[in-house]
Formats: C-alpha cells, sequence, structure tokens
C-alpha cells in the first residue's frame, strides 16, 4: 500500500499541473485508506471546480469543513464554489469566515473586491482591494480588481496606474493582460483592449474571459457596435436588474400617462415616442450584434473567434437583410410610380424583419431546441419565408399567414425585452 | 469416479434447477475434468439465476480462459477486478499478455508481486520480466535486474504492421532513429551525428505510447516505459527512482527504446514556488539527454505528451526533441486498419469495415478499441443468455459507434487556440493544417 503522503503530494502536483482526472485517482486512493482526511477532501474539490462541477466540489469542500472548521483556506474555496454559480452574497459570507480566521491572506479580500465588483458596490471593491493590497502589495487578483473599480468609477488615471502596477509586477500574467483589456475596452479603446486580449491568449490560449474580450474588441471595430457596447456597459454599471427594471418600467410610464393624460397630450405623445425609440434601439441591437459577427468573418482574427452557431447566424441574418433590400428595391423601380403600393414591399419587408429571429437562433437548426424562444424563432422564419412565397400564388390566402406572422412576430419581440 | 457424480448431479439437477449451490458444484466439477464447454454452459445458467454470483463468474472466465476465448474472460475478470483471488489473477494477467495489453498485465502483475513478492509464473515471466541471466552472461546482476523489474523494461512482439495508419510518423521514425541505428558506419562516414530523440505528440489515444512500443519491436530492441507515475516520483519525496539510474540501464540493454510518456509532466508546473526542485530535475533530464557522462549510443529516446505546450523549450533545442511529430487521429483508411488489426481473433461475421470506418469520423484508436469493447459486451450479454456464441456483426458496430463518442474533438478544442494565439514558431503548424485553417 502506497504511503497516504506520497498520494497527496502527487495528487498536489498533478493539481497544480492541470492533470486533474489523473489527480482525482490518485486521491480517491487516498480517501480509500483515509475518508476523513480533510487535505484529501479539499484536493478533490479543487480537481472538481477545475472540471467545472462546482457542486460536487463544494460536497468535499464541506466534508473538509465539517472535520476541521477551523482552516480559513476551506471557507475561501468554498467562497469561490459560490463565486462561480452566482451565489454571491454566500460567497461574501464565506469569504467573511475565512478573513475572521486568518486576515493576512490577501487573495481573500481581491476575492472579495472581485464580487462587489460584480454586485457594483465599486466602493466596497475599492476598499476591499486597498485592504488587500496592505497585506500583500503585489496581490495580482488585488491589483486587478482596484484596477477595475477605478475604472468603473472613472478614476481613470489612478487605474491606468495601478494596471502599469500590475504589469510590471508580472508581465507575463494572463489575468493582467485580461483586466487591461477590458478596462480599455470599456473607455471604447478598442484597439488597445485587443492588443492586451492578445497577449493574454498568447499567453494562456484558452483562457474564456480573454477570448470573449478580443471577440467584443473585434467588433468594436464598426461603430454601432461600439456605441452598443457601450452602452451595455452602462447599464450594467447601473446595477444588476436596470436591464431587466428598464422596459418594464417605460411600459408602466406610458400606460400610466396615457391613462391619466389622454392619448392626445403633448406629454404622452413625448413619452410614447421615448418609448418608441427604445424600442427601435434595443431591436436595432439585435440586428447589429450579427452585423458585427458578419464583418469578424473577413478577419484574420475574427474569422476564428466565432463559434460555428454564430457564424451562421451572422451569415443568414445578413443574408435575410440584404435580400429584403434588394426585393424592395426592385419592387420600387420595377412599378411605375402611378402604381407603386404598400402591398409591393410586403415580401421584402418580411425577408429583412427575418433577420430578427434568424439572428437569436441556435445553428444547426433543430426542433428539439431547449430554449422555447429558439423554437418560436424557428416557427416565425418557417412562416415568415412560407407567406411570402404564398404571395406570389395567391394573394388572398397569404394574408391569412400575413397576420398570424406579424402577430408572432411582434410577441416574439416584446417578449425579446425580457429575455437577456 | 467423477463422471460419475457429474452424472448424478446432472439428474439432482432436473429435479430442482433452480438450486444455485448444487449447479455450482457441478459446473465446477465439470471445469476440474476439463469439459470447458459444458462448464462454462453451467457457469452461464448460474448465472442467470443468481446474478452477479462471484464464484460463477470466476469459474466462466477460467472455462473462456481454457477455451482461448481471452477477451471475453478479460471482459468477466474486468468487472471482478478488485476482487481477484491469486490464482485467478494469474490467469487473468496471462489473458491480458494474450490480448497484447502488456501495460495493463505489467501492473496487475507488480500487484501480485507486492502480495507475494517470491512469486513465479514462468509464463509471465517470459513477457514481463526481462531474464536478466541468459546463457551469455553467467554473472547476474542482481541490481540490474531488479532495476529492469522496477521500470518494466520488455522486449515487445508488437510490430509497425501492427499500428493501423501512421505511415508518416513510422517514416519519419524509420529516417531518424532506426537507420541511423542499423547503419551506424554509414552515418559516420559521412559525418552525420547521430542522437537526438523524437517528441510525439496529438490528441490522447491516438497511438503515441502504441507506436514508440511497436518501435522497439520493429527493431528487435528493449523498451523502458517511464510514465507519468514514474518522472512524477522523481519529484514527489521518495524518488530513489532517479533519472541516471534510467539512462544507465537503458545503455546497459541497448539497443533500447526509452520512452518518456507524458513527458510534459517534467517540469509543467504552473506554481512557481517548487521552480528549483523542478529546475533540478529538468536540467538532469537534459544532461541525461545530452550523453554528457556517457554516450547514448544504441538508446532511441522517443518521448509523448498531449500537451505540447507544457513541454519545456530546452526540451526542443538540437540534438535533443528536434523532430516533433504531430501524431494525428487516423484517417478513413487507418480506421479501417485499426479495426481490422483489432478485430483479429475475435469471432465475427464478414465484417464491412469500410463501412464502419467511414462512420467513425474522429475517433482514436483508443475509441475505435471501446467501441469494439462495447460491442463485444453486448453479444456477450447475449451469448449468456442463448447460450451460444454470437458472432459480431457490422451492424453490432455500427449501432455501437453510435454509442461511443470521440474523445478528441475535446482536445482539438483546447490545441486550436494554442495553434491560433500561441503559435510564434509555427510548432503548431500541423495542428492548423489538420484543422484546415489558414493564418
Ligand atoms: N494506429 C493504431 N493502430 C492500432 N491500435 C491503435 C492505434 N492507435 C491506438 N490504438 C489502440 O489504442 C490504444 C491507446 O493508444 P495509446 O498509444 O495509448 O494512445 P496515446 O499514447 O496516443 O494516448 C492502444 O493501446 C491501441 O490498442
Ligand atoms: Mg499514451
Amino acid at each position: 500500500m502506497i504511503n497516504i503522503d506520497i498520494l497527496l503530494e502527487r495528487a498536489r502536483v498533478l493539481l497544480e499541473q492541470g492533470r486533474n482526472k489523473d489527480a482525482i485517482l490518485q486521491l480517491q486512493q487516498a480517501l480509500h485508506q483515509d475518508p476523513q482526511n480533510d487535505f484529501a477532501l479539499s484536493l478533490m474539490g479543487r480537481c472538481l471546480y477545475n472540471q467545472k462541477k462546482y457542486d460536487e466540489g463544494m460536497g468535499f469542500i464541506n466534508q473538509a469543513i465539517s472535520i476541521r472548521a477551523d482552516e480559513d483556506y476551506y471557507f475561501y474555496l468554498l467562497a469561490f464554489g459560490h463565486y462561480y454559480k452566482d451565489q454571491n452574497l454566500v460567497a461574501q459570507r464565506m469569504l467573511n469566515k475565512a478573513i475572521a480566521l486568518n486576515p493576512y491572506a490577501a487573495d481573500y479580500f481581491g476575492l472579495s473586491a472581485l464580487i462587489c465588483i460584480e454586485e457594483v458596490e465599486l466602493k466596497d471593491a475599492l476598499k476591499k482591494a486597498n485592504e488587500g493590497l496592505e497585506i500583500d502589495p503585489e496581490n495580482i487578483t488585488c491589483l486587478n480588481a482596484r484596477a477595475t473599480a477605478l475604472n468603473k468609477l472613472k478614476q481613470t488615471d489612478a487605474a491606468i496606474e495601478t494596471m502599469r502596477a500590475a504589469l510590471e509586477q508580472n508581465p507575463e500574467n494572463e489575468f493582467t493582460h485580461t483586466t487591461v483589456g477590458w478596462n480599455f475596452l470599456e473607455k471604447g479603446k478598442h484597439k488597445e483592449a485587443a492588443h492586451h486580449f492578445r497577449e493574454a491568449l498568447r499567453i494562456h490560449p484558452n483562457l474564456e474571459s480573454a477570448q470573449s474580450g478580443l471577440k467584443q474588441a473585434l467588433k468594436s471595430r464598426i461603430p454601432p457596435y461600439r456605441w452598443l457596447l457601450q452602452y451595455s456597459f452602462w447599464i450594467s454599471n447601473k446595477g444588476k436588474n436596470l436591464q431587466w427594471i428598464l422596459p418594464l418600467a417605460l411600459f408602466v410610464l406610458v400606460r400610466v400617462v396615457i391613462a391619466v393624460l389622454g392619448e392626445d397630450s403633448q406629454l404622452s405623445i413625448a413619452v410614447v415616442s421615448v418609448m418608441a425609440a427604445y424600442l427601435l434601439f434595443v431591436v436595432s441591437s439585435w440586428v447589429i450584434n450579427p452585423i458585427a459577427n458578419f464583418t469578424l468573418l473577413f478577419n484574420k482574427d475574427g474569422k476564428y473567434a466565432l463559434t460555428n452557431s454564430e457564424r451562421w447566424s451572422a451569415i443568414s441574418a445578413v443574408s435575410a437583410l440584404v435580400i429584403g433590400l434588394l426585393m424592395m428595391l426592385i419592387g420600387y423601380i420595377f412599378s411605375s410610380p402611378a402604381t407603386v403600393s404598400f402591398t409591393d414591399f410586403i415580401p421584402g419587408l418580411i425577408l429583412f424583419s427575418l433577420a430578427l429571429p434568424l439572428s437569436n437562433m441556435q445553428f444547426p437548426v433543430s426542433f428539439k431546441t431547449k430554449k422555447g424562444s429558439g423554437f418560436v424563432a424557428l416557427i416565425l422564419v418557417i412562416l415568415g419565408l412560407f407567406s411570402v412565397l404564398m404571395l406570389f400564388i395567391d394573394k388572398e390566402g397569404a394574408s391569412f399567414f400575413l397576420v398570424i406572422y406579424f402577430i408572432l412576430f411582434i410577441g416574439y419581440n416584446w417578449t425579446g425585452l425580457f429575455r437577456n | 469416479m467423477q463422471n460419475e457424480s457429474i452424472k448424478s448431479l446432472h439428474e439432482a439437477l432436473q429435479y430442482s434447477p433452480d438450486n444455485v449451490p448444487l449447479r455450482l458444484h457441478l459446473a465446477e466439477l465439470m471445469l476440474q475434468e476439463k469439459m470447458y464447454p459444458e462448464a462454462a454452459g453451467q457457469f452461464t445458467e448460474t448465472l442467470n439465476r443468481s446474478y452477479g454470483n462471484t464464484r460463477a463468474q470466476l469459474g466462466l472466465a477460467s472455462c473462456y480462459y481454457h477455451q482461448k476465448k481471452y477477451s471475453a474472460a478479460v471482459i468477466v475478470y474486468e468487472q471482478l477486478r478488485d476482487h481477484l483471488p491469486q490464482d485467478a489473477m494469474v490467469l487473468y494477467i496471462r489473458c491480458l499478455i494474450k490480448e497484447n495489453s502488456l501495460q495493463q498485465a505489467a501492473e496487475l502483475y507488480q500487484k501480485i508481486l507486492v502480495q507475494s513478492p517470491g512469486f513465479k509464473d514462468e509464463e509471465i515471466d517470459q513477457y514481463l520480466r526481462l531474464p536478466s541471466s541468459s546463457a551469455t552472461h553467467q554473472d547476474i546482476d542482481e541490481e540490474e535486474e531488479m532495476l529492469s523489474q522496477k521500470y518494466f523494461m520488455e522486449k515487445p512482439r508488437l510490430k509497425f504492421e501492427d499500428v493501423g495508419g501512421m505511415k508518416r510518423v513510422k517514416d519519419e521514425i524509420s529516417l531518424k532513429i532506426i537507420d541511423p541505428l542499423k547503419n551506424p558506419a554509414l552515418y559516420k562516414a559521412y559525418g552525420k551525428k547521430i542522437g537526438g530523440g523524437i517528441l510525439l505528440y496529438g490528441p490522447p489515444g491516438c497511438g503515441k505510447t502504441f507506436i514508440a512500443k511497436a518501435t522497439a519491436g520493429e527493431i528487435d530492441a528493449k523498451f523502458i516505459n517511464i510514465g507519468l507515475h514514474d518522472i512524477l516520483d522523481m519529484w514527489v519525496g521518495n524518488s530513489e527512482k532517479n533519472l541516471h539510474e534510467i539512462f544507465e540501464l537503458a545503455r546497459k540493454n541497448a539497443p533500447c527504446v526509452l520512452f518518456f510518456d507524458e513527458v510534459d509532466a517534467i517540469g509543467a508546473s504552473r506554481s512557481d514556488l517548487r521552480q528549483s526542485a523542478m529546475r533540478h530535475v529538468i536540467n538532469q533530464f537534459l544532461a541525461e539527454l545530452d550523453g554528457v557522462q556517457t554516450n547514448n549510443e544504441g538508446v532511441l529516446i522517443l518521448a509523448a505528451t498531449n500537451a505540447p505546450w507544457s513541454v519545456d523549450a530546452a526540451f526542443r533545442r538540437p540534438g535533443r526533441f528536434d523532430r516533433i511529430i504531430f501524431v494525428e487521429p487516423p484517417d478513413a483508411a487507418a480506421r479501417e486498419e485499426i479495426l481490422q488489426s483489432l478485430l483479429k481473433e475475435k469471432p465475427t461475421e464478414s465484417i464491412d469495415t469500410k463501412k464502419v470506418a467511414e462512420q467513425l469520423n474522429d475517433f482514436s484508436g483508443a475509441d475505435i478499441k471501446a467501441l469494439i469493447d462495447l460491442a463485444i459486451e453486448d453479444k456477450l450479454r447475449e451469448a449468456m443468455s442463448l447460450g451460444t456464441i454470437q458472432p459480431i456483426t457490422t451492424k453490432d458496430l455500427l449501432k455501437a459507434g453510435r454509442t461511443q463518442k470521440p474523445t478528441t474533438l475535446e482536445w482539438f478544442a483546447s490545441a486550436r487556440n494554442y495553434a491560433l494565439y500561441a503559435n510564434e514558431s509555427g510548432l503548431y503548424d500541423e495542428i492548423l493544417r489538420y484543422l484546415k485553417i489558414k493564418k
């Protein structure tokens, strides 16, 4: 039988090398010998975290804690699990316990600061990061958290200073480059952002936050997308729920104002126009994304940053837009000015509108999609194409499908306001 | 005498067919009497009535062994893996040897040796322990014997022809290390330096370890396989295993293929904390590779890794692992070869290997092996309930192919990003080519 210390040391090294499966095998042997070995349990938890099995991992960490309740690091690990599961409140509570047991670990403050940033408690985040940096002025997590908090608090100079310090500390740290990239992106400097994301990916090609950052930076080269991104940064800095509350609040406002003042008052008209502008903005933002993705197809790096689904969604949505526009144009050119009527544009308009459901669809297309909205989108596309076809065969019969399409289309987009 | 009791037991069972102990007794008697097919039938019957009965399973496996149905026996033993008595273990190991699963066999053998150090079994020893006391060597070098056991030195029978596909890899290995070994004079005449190793990389299960072993078999050389655990133990405290002693063993046994599996483990640590301990192992490894103190002549050095990006850059300098070969998943033709070689000694019925191979895009050699195991398990269950051997058909394999998913995709998902973002010296061009990405 192999000595348990050797098993644990092997597991530790394997875990460090990222060989989670091999580490787990060693740990299973160790736990077979001593099921109550809290160190083995905690290592097991970390392996499972690395495999993104957070619930299972937390199970092991909890077991370790039940054996040794005075080990601060275990609470830190537990906090990590909750953080990944977006249970930020519990995560903070666990971190407080860890800090109470050991107030001298800078990493605990760093994680706490990152969670505060996610909760848009920026002042708290800054405070935590600074506390951590008092313990260890070179702590990378705290430096990154501080830079991000300062950036979001619009203290740009201090943020840049912190980022420079972090990069000087360790120019080969992928997390620092990623943070710097996101901070630049938030400032609208997409070129600088792309540079740092590339650096991060050179060091750690599979770092997801750097991958998505690079994608955003490349898409930001088209101005409408850049504005959209600025808007989404702005709204997410205003608080977690605003994105969801804003359309609802606007809607209620419109109803109230109309009910009180009647449809014709000036204020009503103003409020309705704001609502309409907002709707137009949101709806167009849905189309801007596939268009931006489409431009990536012609970019050396961008081409490979897209997933297959995004690629096909972009191609089909842009095709719908272009073909729809062309059809409307042709309809206009070939009908004599005297007889031109709205109905000549309907087929083109429908194809044009299909860009919306297409940009939200998963590819390859499947009827067994898990998302309900994906299913409706698919139905919309089929119905739309079908009614266009009908328009050329049997104009009278087509109107029935057109009405259904129209109702479904409105419903689909209205609920879309609350979907993401 | 025995026949008498078999007969009477048989009769007794007519009256109480559900009497499990009675039937077991009968089956075991039959086994003693070498009536293997009959015994197998009775064991199967027993299992039908008492599912999972260990004694019956052991008996059945033993029947399979004597009937030379090794793969069937292996499957049964595998299920009982942790509860095998020593005699069953011996049979299991022999089956594994017949199935050419030498590494697994060696691992189990080591287990037996740990429990009873004096254990000997000629048939097994022939394959797994290399008798260093051949006729010419009168003086037995005990220490060397011990070492060769520790590192499982073996003499593989595997040849290049047993490895499906991989033509390019075979050519490279021949050119770079086999030819120089066979014609050293020629190379010397032209002043061409011999030496340096080959680093194989690629997704798991695509035959890196397999071809390393076949390289040894191909040139009738010995094979030393240094695996993840040996490497790990070099810097995990109990490091009796030391690099110098490994290279010495290889040199003494030249011609010899010295293979480092998962070589990235030497030094692939993310934390800087252990840098010094690690550096030490890396430096020692490099020194041995360069053959500073001694000559590495006659020692072919191969290494393999699934994570070439974690391999210390110093390993790739000229004279070290200066040939780096991408071992890609088998193409359709290679998959067909692999299927054929894996199905060679199994009961089959005119299998359309081409059709099956075409269905197995992205499958690794190991995936194909797993798929065949899956099909066999199904057949075995069928055979147990029907009482006769059912041949494997094309349909069975296609069905298994739909259940078994290829494992190489996960590797490529990660490797792709290295090739896209960290391909500074063109190291991963072959990955890009394979993925049809133009940069
Ligand atoms: N080209 C091949 N021909 C025959 N069998 C293969 C081939 N490639 C893989 N296999 C089978 O798959 C098993 C696993 O392959 P292995 O060499 O261990 O993969 P790797 O070392 O690349 O991870 C081998 O033992 C062998 O049975
Ligand atoms: Mg291998």
